[in-house]
């Protein structure tokens, strides 16, 4: 009997002290969410950390520039994070470098499709959707009526749009909109209007076709008809925010945040402001910068890491976090709240809550991987704004940058 | 038997590496032939007429000035100085009283329209800055509308000399078409350095004023302020002076209202900060009285050094970083009321003293600035920064028609700088700024990391003098042979290294792959890359990160066995790196067994073949040209200098860092 209690003692303590030694301490890095959101991180980490007893984790936040600085270094050195916040452009350039674990299929239930797809790289998973912040249209609701135009109408597709804009234009002389067009923007625009970047190889820009031409095309004629000012070019949304913040622009499409902007530096524009839907295109498509947490591979905690992961972009957490600042869940449960469907509220805020809830579907971060992504970008750029200009055909500029993209492919 | 094999092995080694060796060095007596002064002058003249025969400058030419300013005497010294560096002829200035003494031929005279001589011989320009330069069969003839065209006339002589003393017998007769010819430079604890030797090169080319970014110098009313990147106070007078010295106005430009982080410096004034709740100090608070108690004694800190007639107050993109206003204070007044009311009393501050206001243009023109431009002053000049090319700058005729003064506003893209330029002239704007947007703490990095920015002076000096012309070709090779001290001029013999037996990458075929189209075949037209000759056919690629690259070799060594005084690499990238990137290190191995390695960093030894832009003038580009479907492309060169030029070299390794670059050693030649 003694020997049975001896052995019984020590089974109990070799079970406590393996317990003792499955503790497991995960790093988690962000990117610019401290001092703001400390309590939102410090509350969700605290929830995690009781719903899974024997797991802690350790937040740091960096800025964006030194999350790339710290990540190169921690994969370099086999130390460093084991889930991290990363844009899309950095999950692709470290998904190239193969430093990220791919997630199993399992762990992608209930986001949506094409914010999942954002971070899917040749088939692999390499990050989970976090929080995204896609565009809508505000709608300066006294130039629409001066201009004879009812400022409810719908603006949903772009040739809806495009008509308001021209209006506005010849009735009251003030620009209608905008369009975001600088650098890659039009590559983003190509997108959502349905015509591909890259052919399916991912390694052959086809942006020179017809179709492209005629869609560069369509936006010289607008400019060079004077329904959209230089400024476009020049200082893209910079400008059209100002602009609209002037009350001399009938529609900006722009991300939420800049709503608070207008409502700080013209209450008057702002309670006249309606917000309406992103104009969807032919890709029925809208380029939103996506937020995501990925698992380095050189984690060594992929389990406790993914179960951490999928905590933080659940439906609950990312509700959470939608109700403290203006972005949105990319999970489709979190996204159909009744804070994203209360249509009782009607100040812009809470419009705009609405309208882009009910589009989330359709946000995708259109970012690209690419060798040279600046150079390649600028080559873009400085060939559409020839064609604005004047100093080479849309074809011309087209052909030139895309030359220049297969040659850097 | 095993011994024999190997015996034989050995023998059959030796004899091949001789073979091969012997097929691949050649030598050749003028293995790098310096390349000349092509005797082209910047900015292109108006009117350039070749005259038959030919003067030739000898020791006994006498140099006649007959309008004798400081500046031209100086002008002429240097020009004489220029001649006796080149050939080897002492002339001295003579200033004879009396015009019927002066010899009749073998003369250089320089003087201006009135004088009697020049009236006589030439058919005078009177355009305000213009001038006459005569070559002869007889001597070289200046005359100038006035002090300015004259020495404008003396620095076109200067370029026309080439490597022989035989001047070409030409007329040429020039003038400005734009009044206003100004580049904009900055002060800083580089400034006697840089600026000593940037204003007479800017004056070469025929600028007129410099627009002198002035945030940060040693202000003796706010040491509070003082950094060890600013510039002296005596420095901006250095300045003043030499600007003066060089026919050149010189316009302070002090940023207020925006881009204001010089008055935050140290952590100082924060209660004058627009938005303290924001890290980014860019802009001040105007509701608040100390604001001017600080700025208004530098402002006259700044007239006092500079006794302009004009002073630039910044005043752009004052909304474009945080908010503003962003007081509740601030905005009860509006942003506008807050706007204009600055600019008034900066304004009506300088007025007092004599001093013009000139200001940005792009606030001014916001929607919310614009319905107020009639409260402001019509002596208002307006500096209208565009930085792209386009047909029409718009601008510029809005403010015209508001009735301001406008000079336009160019940075360093070549085609906005020609358009512009022509804009200018068409709309009789009387004049641009070359503006260049680095040196606020590092004048002398400019040529290392935004060299694009240092000659774009030159393709404006261009323009703006002469719009009509063509925009100017290699404006980086010229403004270094500009920048640096003249090389030595003697011919050098070399041997060319084959690189067919190592090679991988045809000349024929695109890089890494490509098809022929991107091929850089027009090399293969090439006997020489600046003087140096090469044995171009077949480079030879190594590996890299892209995808295309990953497969060639990390590194190939090549057998040498020669000794050499230098070895010029001709080479270039598949991809670009940021500036500094080691892409890849040559291995010199010395036939005792020693080694030196030199290592090949990206943007100033080395670029990717898509990139003709220059950020780094220690960057050689050897060639510009296009690919046979037009995309254009360049090579740059690397020489580098044996420390043991008498032992001989046995191999040069070419080891790639494996970084996304991926280079391609297309040549290499060594030098005795």
């Amino acid at each position: 009997m003694r020997k049975h209690l001896i052995h019984f003692i020590a089974v109990l303590l070799m079970s406590v002290l393996s317990a003792a030694s499955a503790q497991t301490t995960l790093q988690f890095w962000t990117i610019s969410l401290s001092p703001f959101f400390n309590d939102y991180i410090n509350e969700s980490i605290t929830l995690f950390e009781n719903q899974h007893p024997g797991t802690s984790v350790i937040w740091t936040d960096y800025s964006s520039e030194a999350m790339s600085f710290e990540l190169q270094a921690a994969f370099k050195s086999q130390v460093g994070p084991d889930v991290v916040n990363v844009n899309v452009p950095m999950l692709l350039t470290y998904a190239e470098q193969g430093s990220l674990w791919r997630l199993p299929e399992s762990a992608t239930g209930g986001y949506f499709e094409n914010s999942l797809q954002s971070l899917r790289v040749q088939n692999a998973q390499l990050g989970l959707p976090w929080y995204v912040a896609p565009s809508v249209t505000m709608v300066n609701r006294t130039l629409f009526e001066q201009a004879g135009l009812n400022p409810d109408t719908p603006l949903d597709t772009p040739e809806a749009f495009i008509d308001a804009a021209k209006r506005i234009k010849d009735t009251l002389g003030v620009y209608g909109f905008m369009p975001n067009i600088i650098s890659q923007n039009m590559l983003y625009r190509f997108q959502e209007a349905g015509l591909p970047v890259l052919a399916e190889d991912g390694h052959t820009a086809v942006f020179n076709s017809p179709a492209h031409v005629q869609f560069l095309q369509e936006h010289i004629d607008l400019f060079t008809q004077d329904y959209f000012p230089a400024d476009a070019l020049l200082r893209g949304y910079t400008g059209a925010v100002e602009r609209y913040s002037a009350g001399q622009l009938g529609m900006l499409v722009t991300g939420p945040q800049f709503l608070s902007r207008i409502k700080d530096s013209n209450p008057d524009l702002y309670a006249n402001t309606r917000v309406a839907p992103y104009p969807l295109d032919d890709g029925k498509l809208i380029h939103a910068p996506l937020m995501a947490l990925s698992i380095p591979l050189n984690s060594a905690n992929h389990d406790a890491a993914l179960e951490f992961a999928l905590f933080m972009t659940g439906d609950e957490r990312q509700l959470a976090f939608s109700k403290i600042v203006s972005v949105f869940p990319s999970r489709v449960v979190a996204a159909s709240d009744a804070f994203f469907t209360d249509v009782s509220v009607v100040s812009p805020d809470a419009q705009a809550r609405v309208v882009e809830a009910a589009q989330l579907q359709f946000a995708q971060d259109l970012t690209m991987e690419l060798p040279n992504s600046a150079e390649l970008f600028r080559v873009v750029q400085t060939n559409i704004e020839a064609a604005f200009f004047g100093f080479k055909s849309a074809q011309a500029a087209l052909d030139d940058a895309v030359r220049f993209w297969n040659a850097k492919l | 038997m095993p011994s024999f094999k190997l015996t034989h092995i050995m023998l059959l080694f030796v004899w091949l590496v001789a073979v091969v060796n012997a097929q691949e060095i050649t030598f050749y007596a003028d293995a790098y032939v310096p390349q000349a002064s092509d005797g082209v002058i910047i900015p292109t003249p108006q009117e350039q007429t070749p005259l038959p025969g030919t003067f030739s400058l000898n020791a006994d030419t006498s140099v006649l000035l007959l309008s004798d300013t400081p500046t031209l005497r100086r002008a002429t010294e240097d020009l004489l100085r220029r001649i006796e560096q080149q050939f080897k002829l002492q002339l001295v200035i003579t200033t004879p009283a009396d015009a019927s003494t002066l010899p009749q031929d073998n003369r250089i005279i320089i003087a201006d329209n009135t004088h009697a001589l020049t009236q006589l011989t030439t058919e005078a320009v009177t355009h305000p800055e213009g001038y006459v330069l005569q070559v002869t069969t007889n001597g070289i003839i200046i005359a100038g509308a006035d002090e300015r065209g004259t020495f404008y006339a003396i620095q076109s002589l200067k370029q026309l000399l080439t490597d022989t003393p035989e001047l070409n017998a030409v007329r040429i007769r020039d003038y400005p078409e734009l009044a206003w010819r100004v580049a904009m430079i900055y002060l800083d604890n580089d400034s006697d350095a840089v600026n000593g030797k940037l204003i007479p090169l800017l004056a070469e080319h025929k600028f007129n004023a410099l627009l002198i970014m002035s945030d940060y110098v040693l202000w003796d009313s706010a040491p509070n302020l003082h950094v060890p990147t600013a510039a002296t106070k005596d420095a901006a007078r250095n300045v003043a002076a030499l600007a003066r010295a060089n026919l050149m106005e010189p316009i302070p430009l002090l940023e207020t209202l925006g881009h204001t982080q010089w008055m935050f410096t140290n952590n100082q004034n924060r209660d004058l900060l627009q938005d303290p709740t924001v890290n980014t100090p860019f802009a001040y608070d105007p509701l608040n009285p100390r604001t001017y108690e600080v700025l208004l004694p530098i402002i006259d800190e700044l007239i006092e050094v500079f006794n302009p007639a004009y002073f630039h107050i910044g005043h752009d993109e004052v909304r474009n970083v945080i908010p503003f206003p962003a007081s509740d204070a601030g905005k009860a007044v509006g942003f506008a009321e807050l706007f204009i009311q600055d600019t008034l009393k900066l304004h009506a501050h300088l007025a007092a003293q004599g001093v013009r206001t000139l200001m940005w243009q792009d606030v001014l023109l916001s929607a919310e600035i614009t319905p107020h431009l009639n409260r402001l002053p019509q002596d208002l000049m307006i500096t209208s920064w565009n930085y792209i090319p386009a047909q029409r700058y718009e601008d510029v005729l809005t403010l015209q028609n508001a009735g301001f003064d406008v000079l336009g506003a160019s940075w360093y893209n070549p085609d906005n700088i020609s358009s512009y330029a022509r804009f200018a002239a068409d709309t009789q704007t009387p004049g641009m700024i070359q503006t260049r947007w680095t040196g606020y703490a590092g004048n002398a990095s400019a040529t290392s990391s935004q060299y694009q920015q240092m000659y774009a002076y030159l393709t404006a000096a261009n323009a703006f003098w002469n719009p009509d012309a063509p925009t100017l070709n290699n404006p980086a090779v010229r403004f270094r042979q500009a920048w640096q001290d003249a090389p030595t001029q003697t011919n050098t013999a070399g041997y060319t290294l084959n690189l067919s037996p190592y090679a991988n990458q045809p000349l024929t075929q695109g890089i890494y792959g490509l098809e022929s189209d991107y091929a850089l075949s027009e090399l293969l037209t090439q006997e020489r890359l600046a003087g140096v000759r090469f044995a171009l056919g077949d480079g030879v690629a190594l590996r890299g990160t892209h995808r295309r690259s990953v497969d060639y070799p990390e590194q190939v060594r090549f057998v040498i066995n020669q000794g050499a005084s230098r070895v010029v690499f001709a080479h270039t990238t598949g991809w670009s790196v940021p500036a500094a990137t080691n892409v890849m290190t040559y291995i010199i191995t010395y036939a005792d067994g020693t080694q030196e390695h030199v290592p090949v960093q990206y943007a100033q030894d080395i670029n990717t073949w898509t990139t003709t832009e220059i950020t780094d003038m220690n960057l050689l580009q050897a060639w510009q040209g296009v690919t046979p479907n037009g995309l254009p492309a360049a090579v740059s060169l690397m020489i580098w200098n044996n420390p043991r030029p008498d032992t001989l070299i046995s191999s040069i390794t070419a080891q790639s860092a494996s970084t996304l670059a991926s280079p391609v050693v297309l040549g290499v030649t060594l030098l005795e």
